[in-house]
C-alpha cells in the first residue's frame, strides 16, 4: 500500500466570524488514504469549518496548508482541481439526468463550451461505476430517491477527479442503510482510490465505526484529533458529547441515560450474544446490572441463541422468552 | 382649454372644506337675505305683462343648448347627446329684479344680465371679446393658453384673475370673487366633485360643451349663449348672421367651382395605431364644404376612426394633402416620428399642414380661442388649402404648411 | 457496461440534439411567412413572394407595404421574442427562481423611466417644445432615453451585486428598484397633460411596429452579440443549475459570472425595451416552454431552441394583434399576456411538480 502523504495541516487556525469564534487553535491535519470523520453537535461550526478549509470563507486567524500553499493563495480554478465538494442542500435542477450531472463534475477540464471529451467521459464512466448509479444514469433526478440522489453528487464529486473531497452531512436525510452504504462507499474510496476524504457529521456511531482519525469538537471549541478508539479510551469521546447526565457505555460504545428503577441487582451469565441482549432489556427496565456474581438476583441462560432458556437463580422459575422474564421479574 | 379638460378627465380631491364651509355659509347668507326680496311684493317695479326680451335668438346650427324665452326669464337647456338618448340639464335666466317663476323650482336661478362670470375655457374668451364684454370675466382658467393680448393685460392688471394657475381648480377665490356664474367645459351632466362645491356655495357651473358640435357654425353659435346671459340678444343675431352670411358665400363659390378633388389623409400613427377623422367628425365635416376625396368619407363616427398603421399607409403614400398629423411642426419632425412618411405623396410636394397658424409659446392655440367665432375664416383656410385659386387673396390665418 | 444516455446530456457532450432545432426553424419560417402574409390590406400572396424575391411590383403601394411596414416588424418581432426569452432563461437560472422574467432587475423599469422623463417631463408642454426644437426627436430620442435609464438601473445593481453575496437579496433589491421608478413615473404622470400622457401611454403598450429599418440594423447587431454571448455563457449557466455554492466548488468565479450574465441580460432586455417599448411575459413563459419540451437543463440546448420558440411566439402574438381581415390593431402587450399567461399555468399544472422541471 502507497505511504499516506499528508495533504493539509493547519497551524492555530480559529475559524468563526467578525462577531464571534466558533472554533480556535486548530492544529489539524488530512492524510491521503484516509477517511476523516469531523464530529460534533448541530450548531458547533462544522459547517464552518469546512468553508475555511476549501477557501470559501476567510479564517479569523492562522493558516491553513494545502499541498503546501496556503490555501486562500490558491485560485480558485485550481482550487477545483484538486478538492471537491459534497454538500447537504438538496438544491438539484430536476430536469438534468444523473448522466448529466455527473458530467458537470468535469466541469474544471472540460471547453469552454463545455464538451466533453473521451477522457471526460471515462471519469464519469467510472465514478458512476463506483457509486453504483449507473444504472440511473439517464433517469431524472427528481424521480430519485434521496438515498439515490446523493449517490449521484458524490459521483459527480468522484467525477471532478479531485485528491481531497469534503462532505459536509452527506447523510443528514437519508435512512439507516443508506447512511451504512454512503460510509462504506467513501471508505472504499479513500482507500482504494488514495484519496483523503473528510465527512462532517453529528452521528457518532457512523463516525467510530468508519473514520480512519476524528477530529472531535470538544466543549471548548477545540477539537481533539486522534483515532476513535484512543479518543474513546482516553475519555475524551465522553468528555465532548456530555451534556447533562448522560453516561457513555464503554462497552457498547454507546452514550446512555439509565432510568434506575429498581433497587435489586441483577447478574447475567450465559452465552455471550444472549448475555448482551439480556443485559440490555434489564437496563431499559430500570435494573442496574451487577458484575459480581452476589447480586440479589441471579439469571441464567441455557439452551442455544435460537432456544434460550432464562432461569431466575434463587427461585429456579424459567423462562422461554425475554418478554416473560421481564414480567416474571416485575411481579418479585 | 388643456388645463381644464384634464381637470375635467381626473376627479380631484378637495381640500380645505372647512373653509369652504365658511365662505359658503357666508354667501348662503347674503343670498338668503336677497331671497326674501323675491317675494312679489318685494319687486316693486315688476311689471308682468312686459315683455323684458324683445329680440331673441334662434338656434339653428348648435346641438349642445338651446333656449326658451319666457316674459321676464328665460330658460337655458343643455344637451348630453348619447347616441339617441338626449340628456338636459336646465337653468332659469331671470331678469334682475324680477321674480323667478313659481312653477320651476329645483332649477338653478341666475340673475342676469351676469356681471360677474368665470370662463373657464379659451373658447370662452373669443366669444366674450366679439361680444366686447370682457368686463364682466372676473376669471378664467390660466394666462398661460391665452392668445387674445386684451385678456392676458387684463389679467396683468388684476381685473381678471387666474383661478387655476397651477392645476387645481381654485375654489375659495372663486367663491371670493363674488363670481355669479362659472362657465366650464364638459359634458353638462358631469358629477365633478369641483363643481359640486360651488353649486352647493350657490355658484351655478354652466358646463360649456361647444367641443361636441359637429360643425363650424354648431360651434360658432355657442356665442348666442354667452350673450343670452348677457341680454345682449340684438347684437349677437347682428354679428351671427354676419358671419353666417359670409359663411355661406364661400361655401357657394366652391360648390359653383369645377376644382377636382385632391385626395386627403388626416391624423398621425401613434404606436402601432393611426387614428383618423371619423366620416362624420368635425374635422371632416370641415373638410368636406372644401370638396375633397377622403378614404373613410362613409364612415359613421363622430370622433376618431382607429385604424393600422398599413391602412392608413396605404393611402397616405398617395395622397395629395396630409392635415393634422397629430403635434408634428416641422417636415423634419414628421421624419422624425418615423422615417417612413418620407415616401408620402403630401411629403415629396410639401403639401402637409397643421393647425399651428397662431399657436402661443405658452402652449395656447388661437384656433380654440378666436377661431371658434371665426368659423368663415377657418373655412376659407380649408379651402385655400385645398383649391388655392379659389381664394387667391387669402393669406392663411389658423393653418399653416408645415415647411 | 454501456450507458446510453439519452436526455439531459448526449453521449458526445455537446448537448445540442438536431431533431428539435429542425422542427422548430419550420415553425419560425411559416410564422414568419404567414406574419408577411396577413394585414389589414389585402395582398395577394404572389405580390407577397414576388416582392420578397425583389422583383418589382405592379402596385408599389403593396411593395411598399411589405418592405417598409410589415418586413420590419416581422423582423423586430423575431429579435424582441429571441432576446426577451434567453434574457429570461438567464435569469431563471441565475436565480433560481422559475418565476423571474429579463425584466426582473428592475431595468426595464429603468427604460420606462428614462422614456417618462423625455414624454412627461415636469408636465410642461413648453419643455417638450423646446426639446423637440434642439432636433432630438422622435424615436432616437426615446430609444437613447430608454438606454440611459436601463444602464444607470444596471449600474446600481452591479455596485449592489459587489457588496452582496446572496441572490434572494439581489432579488428584493431589483424588485423595490423597480418600484421606485414606477411611483416616481406615477408622480410625473399625475402632474401632467392628457396628450402626454396618452403617450407615454401608448408607449407601455408596445410595439414592434415603430422600429424603421436603419434601426434594425442596430438592434439586429446589439441582440446579435447578446445572443452569441449567451452560448458562450453555456457552460457557466450549467454549472450554475447546482447552486452557487457547488458551482464555486467546480472552480466558477461567481462575482465574475453574475455581473457577466446580468450585463449579457442588460442588453438583451434594455434594447428591446428601448426600440419597443416594455413587453412583458414572454420572457417568463418560453424558458419553460422550452424546457417542457426538451425535457431538459442543458442550456447548450435550451438557448438556440429558446431562440427559436420566443421568436415564432412573437410572431403568433404580433400575427393576432394585426387581427388578420379586420382593420384594428391590439397592443402587442395585451396579445403577450394573454398568450404567455395560460402557458406558465398550463406548464405548472401539468408539471405538478415544478422544481422536477427546474
Amino acid at each position: 500500500m502507497k505511504p499516506s502523504s499528508t495533504i493539509l495541516t493547519t497551524k492555530n487556525l480559529t475559524v468563526g466570524y467578525a462577531s464571534k469564534q466558533v472554533l480556535k487553535d486548530l492544529n489539524i491535519s488530512l492524510k491521503s488514504g484516509e477517511l476523516t470523520c469531523l464530529l460534533g453537535p448541530n450548531g458547533a461550526g462544522k459547517s464552518t469549518l469546512i468553508r475555511t478549509l476549501s477557501a470559501i470563507q476567510q479564517p479569523l486567524q492562522g493558516t491553513t496548508q494545502f499541498f503546501d500553499r496556503e490555501v486562500n493563495s490558491i485560485s480558485k480554478k485550481e482550487l477545483a482541481t484538486k478538492l471537491s465538494m459534497v454538500l447537504t442542500e438538496k438544491a438539484t435542477p430536476g430536469n438534468l439526468t444523473a448522466y448529466a450531472v455527473v458530467a458537470l463534475g468535469r466541469f474544471p477540464y472540460t471547453s469552454w463550451l463545455g464538451t466533453l471529451s473521451e477522457q471526460d467521459v471515462l471519469k464519469i464512466k467510472w465514478a458512476m461505476k463506483a457509486t453504483g448509479t449507473v444504472e440511473f444514469a439517464n433517469t431524472h433526478i427528481a424521480e430519485l430517491s434521496d438515498g439515490e440522489r446523493q449517490k449521484v453528487m458524490i459521483a459527480r464529486a468522484l467525477a471532478q477527479d479531485t485528491p481531497v473531497i469534503y462532505l459536509d452531512e452527506p447523510t443528514a436525510h437519508l435512512d439507516l442503510p443508506n447512511r451504512i452504504e454512503i460510509f462504506h462507499l467513501l471508505k472504499k474510496l479513500a482507500r482504494e482510490e488514495d484519496k483523503a476524504i473528510l465527512i462532517s457529521t453529528h452521528e457518532m456511531n457512523m463516525a467510530l465505526a468508519n473514520a480512519d482519525k476524528l477530529w472531535l469538537i470538544n466543549n471548548n471549541k477545540t477539537i481533539s484529533k486522534g483515532t476513535p478508539e484512543d479518543l474513546v479510551l482516553k475519555g475524551i469521546l465522553e468528555k465532548a458529547f456530555t451534556a447533562g447526565d448522560l453516561n457513555f457505555n464503554y462497552e457498547t460504545g454507546e452514550f446512555q441515560k439509565p432510568l434506575i428503577q429498581h433497587e435489586l441487582t441483577v447478574y447475567v451469565e450465559g452465552p455471550e450474544v444472549i448475555k448482551i441482549w439480556t443485559k440490555r432489556a434489564l437496563e431499559r427496565n430500570g435494573y442496574a446490572i451487577d458484575k459480581e456474581q452476589n447480586a440479589e438476583i441471579k439469571i441464567q441462560i441455557t439452551g442455544m441463541i435460537q432456544n434460550p432458556n432464562w432461569i431466575i437463580k434463587p427461585q429456579k422459575k424459567i423462562y422461554k422468552s425475554i418478554e416473560h422474564l421481564l414480567k416474571g421479574l416485575n411481579t418479585k | 382649454m388643456t388645463m381644464e379638460t384634464k381637470r375635467f378627465l381626473r376627479k380631484s380631491p378637495s381640500m380645505n372644506h372647512v373653509k369652504i364651509i365658511f365662505l359658503s355659509l357666508a354667501l348662503l347668507q347674503l343670498s338668503c337675505s336677497q331671497k326674501s326680496k323675491e317675494d312679489q311684493s318685494n319687486f316693486p317695479d315688476f311689471d308682468a305683462t312686459r315683455d323684458y326680451f324683445p329680440s331673441k335668438v334662434e338656434i339653428g346650427h348648435s346641438i349642445g343648448f338651446d333656449v326658451v324665452y319666457h316674459k321676464n326669464y328665460k330658460e337655458l337647456h343643455l344637451f348630453r347627446h348619447y347616441n339617441d338618448v338626449v340628456d338636459t340639464v336646465s337653468f332659469l335666466l331671470v331678469q334682475r329684479g324680477t321674480p323667478p317663476p313659481s312653477n320651476k323650482k329645483g332649477l338653478s336661478v341666475i340673475q342676469i344680465p351676469a356681471k360677474r362670470i368665470v370662463a373657464m375655457s379659451t373658447t370662452h374668451l373669443g366669444m366674450f371679446e366679439m361680444m366686447e364684454s370682457l368686463e364682466y370675466v372676473v376669471g378664467i382658467e390660466s394666462k398661460q393658453y391665452v392668445s387674445s393680448e386684451k385678456v392676458k393685460a387684463l389679467v396683468d392688471k388684476g381685473e381678471i384673475l387666474e383661478m387655476e394657475p397651477a392645476g387645481a381648480l381654485n375654489i375659495e377665490s372663486v367663491i371670493a370673487a363674488q363670481t355669479e356664474v362659472l362657465i366650464g367645459v364638459g359634458y353638462p351632466n358631469s358629477q365633478n366633485d369641483e363643481h359640486q362645491q360651488l353649486v352647493s356655495a350657490g355658484i351655478p357651473v354652466l358646463l360649456n360643451s361647444d367641443w361636441q358640435e359637429l360643425n363650424l357654425l354648431g360651434r360658432a353659435e355657442w356665442v348666442k349663449m354667452i350673450a343670452v346671459l348677457l341680454n345682449k340678444e340684438e347684437e349677437v343675431i347682428r354679428k351671427f348672421n354676419q358671419i353666417e352670411e359670409e359663411f355661406n358665400e364661400i361655401i357657394e363659390v366652391v360648390a359653383k367651382s369645377d376644382v377636382a378633388k385632391p385626395l386627403v389623409i388626416t391624423g398621425v400613427a401613434m404606436g402601432d395605431a393611426w387614428h383618423v377623422s371619423g366620416g362624420k367628425s368635425f374635422a371632416f365635416n370641415a373638410m368636406q364644404l372644401a370638396k375633397v376625396n377622403y378614404p373613410w368619407k362613409g364612415d359613421n363616427s363622430t370622433g376618431s376612426l382607429k385604424l393600422d398603421f398599413e391602412t392608413v399607409y396605404e393611402f397616405g403614400l398617395k395622397a395629395d394633402f396630409w392635415i393634422a398629423p397629430g403635434s408634428a411642426r416641422t417636415l423634419e419632425g414628421i421624419l422624425e416620428r418615423d422615417t417612413r412618411y418620407q415616401d408620402f405623396l403630401s411629403y415629396k410636394n410639401k403639401a402637409i399642414y397643421n393647425i399651428i397658424g397662431r399657436d402661443t409659446e405658452g402652449g395656447g392655440n388661437d384656433y380654440y380661442e378666436s377661431g371658434i367665432i371665426n368659423p368663415h375664416i377657418v373655412l376659407r383656410d380649408i379651402i385655400k388649402i385645398f383649391h388655392p385659386a379659389l381664394f387667391p387673396d387669402h393669406q392663411l390665418v389658423y393653418y399653416k404648411q408645415l415647411k | 457496461m454501456d450507458m446510453k444516455p439519452n436526455s439531459g446530456m448526449s453521449h458526445n457532450g455537446t448537448g445540442m440534439r438536431w431533431q428539435p432545432i429542425l422542427i422548430l426553424s419550420t415553425v419560425l419560417i411559416g410564422l414568419f411567412i404567414l406574419d408577411l402574409l396577413l394585414g389589414s390590406v389585402k395582398i395577394p400572396i404572389a405580390e407577397v413572394f414576388n416582392t420578397l424575391l425583389g422583383n418589382a411590383n405592379s402596385n408599389e403601394a403593396w411593395s411598399a407595404i411589405i418592405l417598409k411596414i410589415r418586413l420590419p416588424r416581422a423582423i423586430t418581432a423575431i429579435l424582441a421574442g429571441a432576446a426577451l426569452s434567453i434574457g429570461g432563461l438567464q435569469m431563471q437560472t441565475l436565480f433560481r427562481n422559475p418565476l423571474a422574467g429579463p425584466s426582473i432587475l428592475g431595468i426595464t423599469a429603468g427604460s420606462s423611466l428614462g422614456v417618462a422623463a423625455v414624454m412627461l417631463v415636469a408636465g410642461s408642454a413648453t419643455t417638450a417644445f423646446t426639446i423637440r426644437q434642439l432636433g432630438l426627436g422622435g424615436s432616437w430620442l426615446i430609444i437613447i432615453a430608454a438606454t440611459i435609464g436601463a444602464a444607470l438601473v444596471l449600474l446600481l445593481i452591479l455596485g449592489i451585486s459587489f457588496k452582496i453575496r446572496d441572490n434572494v437579496v439581489m432579488l428584493i433589491v431589483g424588485i423595490m428598484v423597480a418600484n421606485i421608478t414606477i411611483a416616481i413615473v406615477s408622480i410625473w404622470q399625475y402632474f401632467s397633460d392628457p396628450e402626454q400622457m396618452q403617450e407615454y401611454i401608448l408607449w407601455t403598450f408596445g410595439s414592434l411596429g415603430g422600429v424603421t429599418n436603419e434601426q434594425l440594423k442596430i438592434l439586429s447587431l446589439i441582440v446579435g452579440i447578446g445572443i452569441v454571448s449567451t452560448f458562450f455563457l453555456s457552460k457557466t449557466l450549467n454549472a450554475l443549475l447546482l447552486g452557487e455554492n457547488y458551482a464555486q466548488s467546480m472552480g466558477l468565479n461567481i462575482r465574475r459570472s453574475r455581473i457577466l450574465i446580468i450585463i449579457v441580460t442588460s442588453l438583451l432586455a434594455g434594447s428591446i425595451t428601448g426600440f419597443c417599448g416594455p413587453i412583458g411575459f414572454v420572457g417568463i413563459a418560453v424558458p419553460h416552454l422550452t424546457r417542457s419540451f426538451l425535457n431538459t437543463s442543458d442550456h447548450k440546448a435550451l438557448i438556440p431552441n429558446c431562440v427559436l420558440i420566443g421568436a415564432s411566439l412573437m410572431l403568433l402574438c404580433d400575427i393576432i394583434s394585426q387581427v388578420p381581415g379586420s382593420q384594428t390593431v391590439l397592443p402587442i402587450n395585451a396579445i403577450t399576456a394573454m398568450i404567455g399567461s395560460p402557458i406558465v399555468i398550463w406548464i405548472i399544472v401539468k408539471r405538478r411538480n415544478l422544481k422536477a422541471s427546474f
